[in-house]
């Protein structure tokens, strides 16, 4: 008598090259350029708000604190000593502590700032050299409001 | 069931852990290298649980276009892909066949007779295919569907007892008392000798 074994083994190798129709190779080719292609405006639209989203926030802080110092007038900068003595690598805060701490998706952002805007922040500015500008880090938060501010160099 | 040269499972679980990553991030593209490894196995899977081509087809297709959406599921650190798929593709095939997941009565399986609907029913898969084979291969289709889920896996899909207990949700004992009484059946079926114990289940090789 055939042993069973025997014959599952024949079946297995019999059915070893057994594989889809083509109806199912297209079917499943067409489901994934269905779904990358609902991917693809869905990506796009990703990568533009996470690219543009710093830009738009850094350009809007900037024009924010460049407004608030055009309205200082100019004999409230009292002449001082050169601001570069005061430049420190540690973040001054413009923002409360409570306030940083709860932003934890903050981001530091490399930038140049005009010194006149170092007046807002409480430091000495020289009127002679108010039209330059100096490097700075700022600590944005993704809506756009400035936490803290550092030199560079 | 030995595996199709592009679906060569040693050293490909990591492959496919990281494709299943991709997947999962949305980049439907990583499905191509895993339908054309794994498409055979779930396809060989489905016919011989259906019996039917058609079904095993929709059924394959069904797998894959799941995983679209559900790849985020698939957790390599409980196991490999492939036993997962057919796991997928055993709760299809049986939607597709109409069987529900019922709670059976391991001792009351009657000795049911070989259903004529079945036999009637399914075309053979493969040209020329001997008649001894389609006999088999329809006996296997009309087996009560708990003892046809670990009969296919450890048989012919050469899952481990571990791997079919888990695709089945039931316990390692349970799968080797079903998978006993699925031989019996086929065996007296097809006027064959089980070949009790056998040499798979006595613990031979990698099943246990």
């Amino acid at each position: 008598m055939k042993s069973l074994d025997d014959s599952l083994r024949e079946l297995s190798h019999a059915l070893a090259s057994a594989a889809p129709p083509d109806r199912v190779d297209r079917g499943v080719a067409q489901a994934i350029g269905r779904a990358a292609r609902r991917r693809a405006p869905a990506d796009g639209g990703r990568m533009f708000d996470r690219w543009l989203l710093w830009p738009v926030a850094l350009a809007a802080s900037i024009l924010a604190i460049s407004a608030i110092v055009r309205q200082v007038p100019p004999s409230a900068l009292a002449p001082t000593p050169d601001p570069d003595a005061a430049q420190s690598r540690a973040f001054l805060p413009l923002a409360s502590d409570e306030e940083i701490g709860r932003s934890a998706d903050a981001v530091v952002v490399a930038t140049r700032l005009p010194r006149v805007a170092l007046a807002q922040m409480g430091l000495p500015v020289d009127p002679a050299r108010a039209d330059q500008s100096v490097e700075a880090e700022l600590l944005v938060r993704p809506d756009g409001a400035v936490l803290a501010f550092r030199f560079v160099n | 069931m030995p595996a199709h040269p592009s679906e060569l499972a040693d050293g490909s679980a990591a492959a496919d852990a990281a494709l299943m990553a991709r997947l999962a991030c949305g980049e439907a593209r990583a499905l191509e290298p895993l339908y054309r490894r794994h498409r055979g196995g779930v396809y060989r899977f489905a016919l011989l649980w259906s019996g039917s081509p058609a079904t095993a087809a929709d059924v394959t297709q069904d797998v894959f276009v799941h995983l679209l959406t559900r790849s985020g599921d698939f957790d390599p650190a409980a196991g490999a892909l492939r036993p997962w798929l057919l796991g997928i593709a055993r709760n299809f095939v049986r939607r597709r066949s109409g069987v529900r997941e019922v709670a059976f009565d391991e001792g009351d399986d009657g000795m049911p007779s070989v259903p004529e609907h079945v036999v009637e029913t399914t075309p053979d898969v493969l040209v020329g295919e001997r008649q001894d084979l389609a006999s088999l291969r329809r006996a296997i289709a009309a087996l009560p569907p708990h003892y046809r889920d670990v009969l296919v896996l450890v048989e012919l899909a050469e899952r481990s007892y571990a791997e079919a207990a888990a695709i089945c949700g039931c316990e390692l004992n349970t799968v080797r008392s079903r998978l006993s009484r699925a031989r019996a059946l086929l065996a007296r079926w097809l006027a064959l000798d089980d070949g009790k114990p056998s040499a798979i289940a006595a613990g031979s090789g990698r099943k246990p």
